[in-house]
């Protein structure tokens, strides 16, 4: 007896092969032919709508229309095809119009859609069936007509949830694909944009669209990033998440290394310099490569409110990310190694409050260290109205009642709250659970070395970041390899009238960015 | 087949030398035989040590893009240029294993009196192990970003002990008996300044190679000013303490007090020359795995960190009993065992070279 295992019974090869289920044979002419051959494919699939009509004539000719339910428009079905072919299409005058094909003919007269494909194999057809393409067939004629009017209920555009901004667009992406692509074209109007769209997935067949701009964006990176996406062979893509994680250099890494964004007007900077975009039908969120570290901690707000103001936030930015990665682990170090640090009258507060409890400090940390990572997972998935009271109870109730039961004393718990707060004012969400997943093996290293473990972390991390890469482009840069022209845009962002290059982190054809605008001083009047 | 496919740029590399000069001697002052003399003794160690750097230098540019384990089997032939070459690659594994010394008795006595020793350094090992199997772009990426901060915190640590400093602690100059002075600025330069020379294993990997001297002698300037500066400052603030302490350093740190609350930072600086001692032993380490790997003809040094590594830990871990013959040995000894490395290594392949006129400019590339 053979075992049953997870993978496929044959060698890849044949896994490859079996792709050609159907048996590659040319369409019949006859309408019942071509019905009975499609029969074993359609059959089980009651979605699946065949609505035969007429087109008059003598003999009228014998058509059928088949699509998916609510796939299509409706509307359009009715008003662009149904209409015109069953009461204005007459099969004489169409002749009479000279064209060597009938089917180009009905067509080119009477369907008043604008995306129409023909088709003339069993594969092609069924496939396209599938792909939600409405599927004229004629009696008589070999060929069949596909006319794509993808329609039906979808999310309207929406304020992007997790990207909200003050001063910049509304508009986040939704799921679908051509308006996704049509937010940033309206944005991009250079005719250097470039949208390729291609399709991943066996079963299914998601469409991606790659998206840069042609003269900006270097040839090897674009390349590489539609190999990379070629070469995905996997059944089904329910989210970009699928693709990031195919494409990324360095799967064991905890960063991120593919940049996900919800907001068109976040895309669109990116893609001018010099980057690629990824997007993937039915998921709100475009990728882009290749990302960098400096990139997780810019807002788009940054860009939108004016220079100081930003700079002077992204600064806090990364202080929050010390903070949150370091903080619960210094407190670890110094109050069980190194009290000495501590000023004297802060260290009695603590060793007070510390009295009570009958733990270590590493141990306190731990718990409430856990217990908060707990409450955020159980917060993240309820409904509105009882995450606020999930909130009130770990936040208000749980805290309060782990100090009179003598469990952990207020510093703990200040510093790891502060810690989860500073890990939430980083903007990007992928960044987020990178350092919500790197606090407790720091803490580990200071329970267990103090201040020199910790610093072991810093050495380790580093070296991680340094050593990573996105696409072949090096993810800490511009901070290792060290890129002093970039630097204008990483711990602060400098006015616009002085960025007056693209960044030279992401390898790029084209330098130049903007003419010299002068700004500040010379504009004052006077 | 590559052993070492990255590329570092001369910027990177003159910070690089900056970090593994600091290395050590941020623990050990060099240059401390000459008492509150030590600044002298450091300027003239500094311009040995450009003497020996310019020395290596020449060697890497005769020979372009070589490493110098490559260089001996050019020049002395194959058998003896192994030789030669397994000399050197000991040199490195040796003195990897002092600096390991020099840490672990550091924490013994100044931060960890309870942990032990072999801990300690495992965990350091590992660190530095991670770094080394990344190759030498890392290294010398993430050397920029510690060298920047140690550069602050000296920094910050003199401008906050500029009310302890007392310059007429310096006074009188040339105090010390030349014959000493000398000693003591011999020995500044055989550590840290002319231990550069381990970087015969790096230079070949600077992407533009007529660049490299320039930049070794660049780092070696910028860090031998702050070693100066922070030589000095010890022994402004420690007065005549500083001829009697082990680690003057450290000690200058417990001084700073500004209002109560910034004190105690001498484990800012205990972290300081961990991160530097990181820098300095993952260059050993490097050097060392790397021209193992080189000699017996290995298709990867990575598999190798990890055995030759340990085996760095245990020689720090024997090689001396206590931290006096530790500091014996790097005063007395150390300044002579060097320099048939130092300096005869290099200059005897240098003169060797030129007498058989080597590399030959034909076609053959051996």
């Amino acid at each position: 007896m053979k075992k049953i295992t997870g993978k496929p019974p044959t060698d890849d090869q044949a896994w490859k092969e079996d792709k050609q289920k159907i048996p590659d044979t040319k369409l019949p002419a006859a309408l019942t032919e071509k019905m009975q051959m499609l029969k074993p494919y359609l059959e089980k699939s009651h979605d699946i709508i065949s609505r035969p009509f007429y087109l008059e004539g003598k003999p009228p000719l014998e058509a059928v229309s088949i699509y998916i339910n609510k796939v299509i428009d409706d509307e359009d079905l009715n008003q662009h095809i149904l209409r015109p072919l069953m009461l204005n299409c007459k099969r004489d005058s169409i002749k009479e119009l000279g064209s060597k094909n009938l089917i180009d003919a009905i067509y080119q007269t009477s369907i008043t859609l604008t995306k129409i494909s023909k088709a003339n194999t069993l594969p092609s057809l069924v496939q396209n069936i599938f792909d939600g393409m409405t599927v004229l067939m004629f009696d008589g004629l070999e060929e069949v007509l596909v006319i794509d009017m993808h329609g039906g209920e979808f999310r309207a555009i929406d304020t992007p949830p997790a990207e909200q901004t003050m001063r910049g667009s509304r508009e986040g992406f939704i799921e679908r694909l051509d308006i996704n692509i049509a937010l940033i074209r309206r944005r991009l109007r250079d005719p250097k944009l470039v949208v390729e769209k291609t399709m991943v997935g066996r079963r299914s067949r998601t469409q991606v669209a790659v998206l840069y701009i042609e003269d900006i964006a270097d040839p090897q990176i674009v390349t590489e990033v539609k190999k990379r996406i070629n070469e995905i062979d996997i059944d089904g893509i329910s989210a970009s998440g699928f693709i990031e994680q195919f494409i990324e250099d360095n799967p064991y890494s905890i960063f991120p290394q593919v940049y996900a964004t919800e907001r068109p007007d976040r895309m669109e900077p990116l893609l001018l310099e010099g980057r690629i975009g990824i997007i993937v039908d039915n998921t709100p969120l475009a990728l882009a490569v290749p990302a960098l570290f400096v990139q997780f901690i810019q807002a788009s707000e940054d860009y939108y409110e004016r220079t100081l103001f930003s700079s002077y936030i992204r600064l806090m930015r990364y202080a929050a990310l010390i903070i949150a990665i370091f903080l619960p682990a210094m407190y670890i170090a110094l109050l069980s190694y190194q009290p000495e640090l501590l000023p004297y009258d802060l260290l009695i507060n603590f060793s007070k409050s510390r009295m009570a409890v009958p733990f270590p400090v590493v141990i306190e940390a731990f718990v409430m260290e856990i217990i908060i990572q707990l409450v955020i997972e159980a917060g993240l998935r309820l409904p509105n109205q009882i995450a606020q009271t999930v909130g009130v109870v770990s936040g208000i109730i749980l805290g309060q009642a782990a100090i009179s039961a003598k469990i952990a004393s207020p510093s703990v718990i200040l510093v790891i709250s502060l810690s989860i707060i500073c890990t939430y004012a980083l903007p990007s969400t992928s960044m987020v659970l990178a350092v919500r997943f790197l606090r407790l093996p720091m803490m580990f290293l200071a329970a267990t070395f103090g201040v020199f473990g910790l610093s072991c972390g810093w050495i380790i991390i580093q070296a991680h970041l340094i050593s990573l890469d996105s696409m072949g482009v090096p993810y800490f840069a511009p901070l290792a390899p060290i890129r002093f022209g970039d630097l204008k845009d990483a711990f602060y962002r400098t006015f616009f009238w002085k960025m007056n290059q693209r960044p030279m982190s992401i390898p790029m054809q084209d330098r130049k960015r903007q003419g010299n605008t002068g700004g500040g001083s010379n504009n004052s009047a006077g | 087949m590559l052993l070492e496919q990255g590329k570092i740029s001369d910027f990177q590399l003159s910070v690089l030398i900056m970090g593994f000069v600091f290395g050590s001697s941020v623990i050990i002052s060099p240059g401390q035989g000459a008492g509150h003399d030590a600044w002298i003794a450091c300027a003239l160690g500094l311009m040995e040590g450009l003497l020996i750097a310019w020395i290596f230098t020449a060697l890497t540019k005769q020979f372009k893009d070589k490493t110098i384990i490559e260089i001996n089997s050019l020049v002395y032939g194959k058998i003896l240029g192994k030789f030669i070459s397994v000399l050197f690659i000991w040199y490195l594994f040796h003195l990897g294993a002092l600096v390991l010394t020099n840490y672990v008795r550091f924490f013994k006595l100044g931060v960890y009196p309870a942990t032990p020793k072999t801990v300690g350094l495992l965990i350091l090992m590992l660190v530095c192990a991670s770094t080394v199997g990344r190759g030498i772009e890392v290294l010398a990426r993430l050397s920029l970003i510690l060298v920047a901060l140690i550069i602050l915190v000296a920094v910050a640590d003199t401008l906050l002990l500029i009310p302890h400093m007392d310059f007429n602690n310096l006074l009188p100059i040339l105090d010390v008996p030349i014959g000493k002075l000398l000693w003591a600025s011999h020995g500044a330069a055989s550590f840290p300044f002319a231990e550069t020379v381990a970087f015969l294993m790096v230079l070949a990997f600077v992407d533009k190679s007529e660049k490299g001297p320039a930049a070794v002698s660049r780092g070696l300037l910028i860090a031998g000013f702050i070693l100066i500066m922070v030589v000095t400052r010890n022994a402004a603030v420690l007065g005549p303490i500083v001829t009697i302490t082990n680690y003057p350093t450290y000690l200058a740190a417990q001084v700073i007090d500004i209002g109560d609350i910034l004190t105690r930072l001498e484990v800012l600086v205990a972290i300081n020359l961990i991160t530097m001692g990181f820098i300095k032993i993952s260059v050993l380490l490097y050097g060392t795995v790397l021209g193992l790997a080189q000699v017996f003809n290995l298709h990867s040094y990575r598999p190798i960190i990890l055995p030759v590594g340990i085996l760095m830990v245990i020689l720090a871990l024997t090689n001396v009993g206590n931290t006096l013959e530790m500091l014996d040995f790097a005063n007395k000894g150390f300044p002579i065992y060097a320099v048939p490395f130092q300096i005869g290594i290099p200059l005897i392949t240098l003169v060797v070279a030129k007498l058989r006129k080597l590399p030959q400019t034909g076609g053959d590339k051996v």
